[in-house]
C-alpha cells in the first residue's frame, strides 16, 4: 500500500476511529496523519459524526409498555405451543389409526390359521354357522376345500 | 477491492471476550428452553435483547412508538420461527439480522403508504427537560440526524445503525448483514463521511 495515497488512506480511517485496525495498519495510519491535514479533517469529520449520533439520547419505553408487550409475547407463545401440543396428538391418533388399519389388513390377508375369511362359514351339511363356531365343529371352509 | 480491505481490519471482533461467550451460552440455553416447552424463557429473551431492538428501531424510525411496535413484531417472529434457529449459530446475529429486516419491511411498507417517517411529527421532547433552549436545541439535532440517516441507503445506514447503537463489532456486523468485514469497514466510512456532508450544509 502507497502510504502517501490519500484516496486509499481514507477508507482506513472509519477503521481507525473504530479501533478495528489490524495493528500494523493503525501503525502506518498514524505516520500518513502526521503527515496530512486533510486525512485528520476527514477524520475529524467522521469523529463528530459519532459525537452526534452518541448525544442524540435514545427513549427508553416505560416498565408498562415493556409489561403490555410481554404479555402479548406470552398469549401469542401460550398459542404456539397449544397448537404445537394439538399438531402432536393429531399426529399420535393418525399414527394409532394408521396401525389399527394395518393390523386389520394383517388379519384379512394373513388369517391365522384355522379361521376363516368372515363371519358366517359354510360347514359341510350345507348349512350357516356362527363364525365362532369352527373350532368346536372342527371345519371350516379350508378343510371342506380340501377333501 | 473489499479483499484489500479485509486484510486491514482485524480478524477477531473487539467485543467478543469472556462476558459475550457466556451471554451467548445463556441465550443459547434459553432457546432449548423454548424449544423444549418452557412458554417463560421467552420472557427472559425478550427482557435480554428488548433494548437493543427497540433501539435499533428507533434509530430507523426516530418514532418512539413504531420502533415499540417493530419490537413487538420482532418477538412475534422470534416465537413463530425458533424453531427453525440454527444451534451454534450466535442467538444475537440472529436476532439483529430480524430485527434488521423487520425494521426495513416497516419503513417499505410505511413508504408505500405515502406516509413516510420523515413526515410523521416531532418526537415528543424529552420529559423533564428543564432548559427549554437546550431541548430546542436537541430537538433540532435529533431531526437534522433523523433526515439525514434518512438519506442514506439501506446498507449504509444498516451499518451505521448497528455500530453506532449497538456497539457492534465489524465483524458482528459481517455476521449480521452477511457480507466481509472489508465491506463492513467501507460501508462504515462511506456512510459516515455521507452523514458528515448532510449535516455540514444547514
Ligand atoms: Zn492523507
Amino acid at each position: 500500500m502507497n502510504t502517501n495515497d490519500c484516496s486509499l488512506i481514507e477508507p482506513l480511517l472509519a477503521a481507525y476511529l473504530d479501533g478495528e485496525l489490524a495493528p500494523a495498519a493503525a501503525e502506518r495510519l498514524d505516520v500518513h496523519l502526521a503527515a496530512c491535514e486533510g486525512c485528520r479533517t476527514v477524520l475529524g469529520e467522521l469523529a463528530e459524526v459519532d459525537r452526534l449520533l452518541g448525544d442524540d439520547a435514545i427513549p427508553v419505553p416505560t416498565g408498562q409498555e415493556w409489561a403490555a408487550v410481554e404479555w402479548r409475547l406470552l398469549a401469542r407463545t401460550r398459542r404456539v405451543f397449544a397448537g404445537r401440543l394439538v399438531r402432536t396428538c393429531a399426529l399420535a391418533a393418525a399414527a394409532v389409526a394408521l396401525l389399527g388399519a394395518l393390523a386389520w389388513l394383517a388379519v384379512r390377508v394373513f388369517p391365522p390359521a384355522g379361521t376363516v375369511d368372515g363371519p358366517g362359514a359354510y360347514t359341510a351339511q350345507g348349512g350357516k354357522t356362527p363364525a365362532g363356531d369352527e373350532e368346536t365343529l372342527g371345519i371350516s371352509v379350508e378343510h371342506v376345500e380340501r377333501f | 477491492m473489499n479483499s484489500e480491505l479485509d486484510r486491514n481490519v482485524q480478524t477477531d471482533g473487539a467485543a467478543t471476550g469472556a462476558d459475550a461467550f457466556l451471554r451467548d451460552r445463556e441465550d443459547e440455553r434459553l432457546v432449548l428452553q423454548f424449544l423444549a416447552g418452557r412458554r417463560e424463557a421467552v420472557g427472559d429473551l425478550f427482557r435480554r435483547h428488548r433494548d437493543g431492538v427497540f433501539r435499533i428501531a428507533y434509530r430507523f424510525t426516530g418514532n418512539r412508538d413504531d420502533a415499540l411496535e417493530i419490537t413487538q413484531d420482532v418477538f412475534m417472529k422470534l416465537i413463530e420461527h425458533l424453531g427453525g434457529f440454527r444451534q451454534g449459530s450466535r442467538f444475537s446475529t440472529w436476532l439483529y439480522r430480524v430485527s434488521v429486516n423487520q425494521t426495513l419491511d416497516f419503513l417499505r411498507r410505511r413508504a408505500r403508504l405515502a406516509a413516510a417517517p420523515l413526515s410523521a411529527p416531532p418526537a415528543r421532547a424529552a420529559a423533564g427537560a428543564a432548559d427549554p433552549a437546550r431541548s430546542a436545541e436537541r430537538a433540532e439535532l435529533r431531526e437534522r440526524l433523523k433526515a439525514a440517516l434518512g438519506k442514506l441507503s439501506e446498507k449504509h445506514r444498516t451499518a451505521v445503525v448497528l455500530h453506532g447503537v449497538e456497539q457492534l463489532s465489524y465483524k458482528e456486523i459481517a455476521e449480521i448483514t452477511g457480507v466481509s468485514t472489508g465491506t463492513v469497514m467501507s460501508r462504515l466510512f462511506y456512510a459516515r463521511k455521507r452523514l458528515a456532508e448532510l449535516l455540514g450544509d444547514r
